[in-house]
């Protein structure tokens, strides 16, 4: 049976009075990506830099790669790699100057940075000052100094925050290869495309609380409803809407009516998303 | 499976000093301040006099001379014989240590002297050119300027009066700008030759209090400005680099890249610790520069202003960071 890369068992954070983090548990198993998805202030922020040890939780705790969670673990450190929200780079440093110092912090002697940062689509911007990057390729220096130990946890913080379509795409890309590699990955997001997409497991957290966990996919036929929006011509010659849920009594009767009207114009599956099903069970919206 | 490398700490700190000199030398703020200060640093060094100016150049009128010669009468009434007399006569008082006597025909001349008006020259064959300033007279060439600031002007029965035992008045002209420190050496200076000349002590009171100086008689080996100001610009090196250190650990701070930091395997503590030990102790920064700049500077000098308080402040403010950071979850 394969071990979880980390194991969290009710851990609590609080900010004075503000209980930040509540008695939360959850697993993520190597090669596995759990979204943490929620909406800001929720406490995913807070629950990372606990698990990485910025943070010393006041109660719960739990392992990472064996090595127990809130303790100055050096040997651990070594183990996880971490991209913050914020783009604390050295700025006035070049991208791969920026890579080999956060190498050598992590006593790596011969560090493959230029093909770190050819992955990452930085390889013809290898020499020039980070203050000259855009913010997508200050990203994708962030998530190459994340991976440049290799690491077999990775612990990332809104990776894809403001950040084009394009270059979101790019991230989620590498991010995907990490965990197919085997690096268990730790996501916070509020972007529910992106906890879709990537996740394989997603978490609701929600005022320093887990709210649902499982995948994507679970989480929509167990929250989700079923229903079919039929678009149909008026006699009027308007075009008009009619959401049928299929879960009810009435609905497949009322679908089959509408289905035999000369008046049918389309039929659309209605299916739940991330969202729907969030502001179902925590009525708060994610990008609140 | 994925096996996290050994970590040298010499690897390491040699990391974080590359990393601190980079970004120094690209900070044009940082850069042009070191330029600067070590170029003023540097003439400021050779600006300082290399020499120490001890002697003290003192008018005195009327001659020594003369002096004799108009108690000549009343000398040899006190049984003074005149071999003795020729002896006075004969006296080079400008020999006295750390001071230069120059003999002034009148009272006025020394007056005007004093008061800048005239100025007094010295020609390469020791005979002294008096020149009317106030009246536009031209500088003599092939002579230097004797600065005098201070004067004593003896009355004509002075020799014969101390010889007597009576009491005689002296008066001593100063610059304005004489420290009165100067003035009251100058009324010693005055008394000790009334003791000369008359063979015995001065009928004048002298104070209870006696001044004791602890301590070698650096009389001939005082330090020059430029040797005084060594220490000081060991000082200001070190402060300067401090300040770098300061503003680096600062923009670490502003910029979070410290908060990278801390999730390294060598966490914060050991980071700064070493970072600190390395800047502040064996001053290895550009700072160091500086007084290589004004002709080096004695390893006992550079260390000794911070053997006792080494600056500690931006490491203590990194850490008391570093420790909220952890508490309160700001990063």
């Amino acid at each position: 049976m394969t071990m979880p890369a980390i194991s969290v068992k009710n851990l609590s954070y609080s900010y004075g009075k503000l209980q930040a983090v509540k008695k939360i548990s959850f697993e993520i198993f190597p090669g596995e990506i759990l979204g943490f998805l929620g909406p800001n202030g929720a406490g995913k922020t807070t629950t990372l830099k606990a698990l990485i040890g910025l943070l010393k939780p006041e109660g719960g705790g739990g392992q990472i790669l064996g090595h127990a969670i809130g303790r100055d673990d050096p040997a651990l450190r070594a183990r996880i790699g971490v991209c913050f929200e914020e783009k604390n780079l050295y700025l006035e440093m070049s991208a791969l100057e920026n890579l080999n110092f956060h190498a050598a912090l992590y006593g790596i002697r011969k560090p493959d940075s230029m093909a770190l940062l050819q992955r990452v689509g930085l390889g013809d911007r290898a020499g020039d000052r980070v203050a000259n990057f855009s913010k997508g390729m200050r990203q994708r220096l962030m998530i190459s100094r994340a991976f440049i130990n290799q690491p077999a946890v990775l612990f990332l913080d809104e990776p894809t925050g403001g950040l084009d379509p394009v270059t979101a795409a790019v991230i989620r890309r590498l991010i995907r290869e990490e965990a197919d590699s085997g690096a268990a990955i730790l996501l916070t997001t509020h972007n529910m495309m992106e906890a879709d997409q990537l996740s394989d497991r997603v978490a609701f957290i929600n005022e320093g609380e887990i709210v649902a966990l499982d995948s994507a996919e679970n989480l929509k036929l167990k929250y989700g409803r079923r229903a079919v929006r039929v678009r149909l011509r008026g006699g009027d010659g308007e075009i008009r809407e009619e959401l049928i849920p299929l879960d009810t009594k009435e609905g497949p009767g009322r679908l089959a009516e509408l289905a035999s009207s000369p008046d049918l114009l389309t039929i659309h599956t209605e299916e739940a998303t991330l969202e729907s099903i969030f502001i179902q069970l925590t009525g708060r919206r994610l990008a609140g | 499976m994925r096996i996290p490398p050994a970590i040298s700490s010499a690897r390491i700190v040699g990391a974080i000093m590359k990393k601190d000199l980079r970004l120094y030398a690209r900070n044009r703020v940082y850069l042009f301040l070191t330029l600067l200060g070590l170029l003023s640093l540097g003439v400021l060094f050779w600006v300082m006099p290399d020499e120490v100016e001890e002697a003290i150049i003192l008018a005195v009128s009327p001659p020594v001379k003369e002096i004799v010669e108009q108690g000549r009468a009343g000398l040899h009434e006190l049984g003074f014989s005149e071999e003795k007399l020729m002896e006075l006569e004969r006296a080079d008082f400008s020999n006295e240590e750390s001071i230069e006597l120059v003999e002034l025909e009148s009272e006025a001349l020394l007056r005007e002297v004093i008061a800048g008006t005239h100025e007094l020259y010295r020609t390469g064959d020791g005979d002294l050119l008096v020149r009317n300033r106030a009246a536009g007279e031209k500088r003599p060439g092939d002579a230097h300027r004797l600065q005098i600031e201070l004067g004593i002007v003896f009355p004509g029965k002075f020799i014969a009066d101390v010889a007597g035992g009576k009491q005689s008045s002296v008066k001593v002209y100063a610059d304005s700008a004489v420290p009165e420190e100067i003035r009251a050496a100058i009324e010693g200076f005055v008394r000790e030759n009334g003791y000369q000349l008359a063979g015995r002590e001065l009928p004048v009171e002298l104070p209870e209090e006696e001044a004791i100086i602890l301590g070698p008689d650096r009389a001939g080996t005082q330090d020059s400005l430029r040797e005084k100001l060594r220490p000081l610009l060991a000082f200001f090196t070190l402060l300067i680099e401090t300040f770098a250190m300061a503003s680096l650990v600062s923009t670490e701070l502003l910029q979070r890249t410290v908060t990278a930091l801390q999730v390294h395997p060598d966490e914060d503590r050991a980071l700064s610790r070493r970072q600190n030990y390395f800047w502040h102790r064996h001053g290895l920064s550009p700072g160091a520069a500086h007084p290589a700049s004004g002709g080096g500077i004695y390893p006992a000098q550079l260390a000794a202003p911070f053997h006792n308080h080494p600056p500690r402040f931006p490491f203590i403010y990194w850490r008391g960071h570093a420790h909220r950071c952890r508490r309160k979850g700001l990063s």
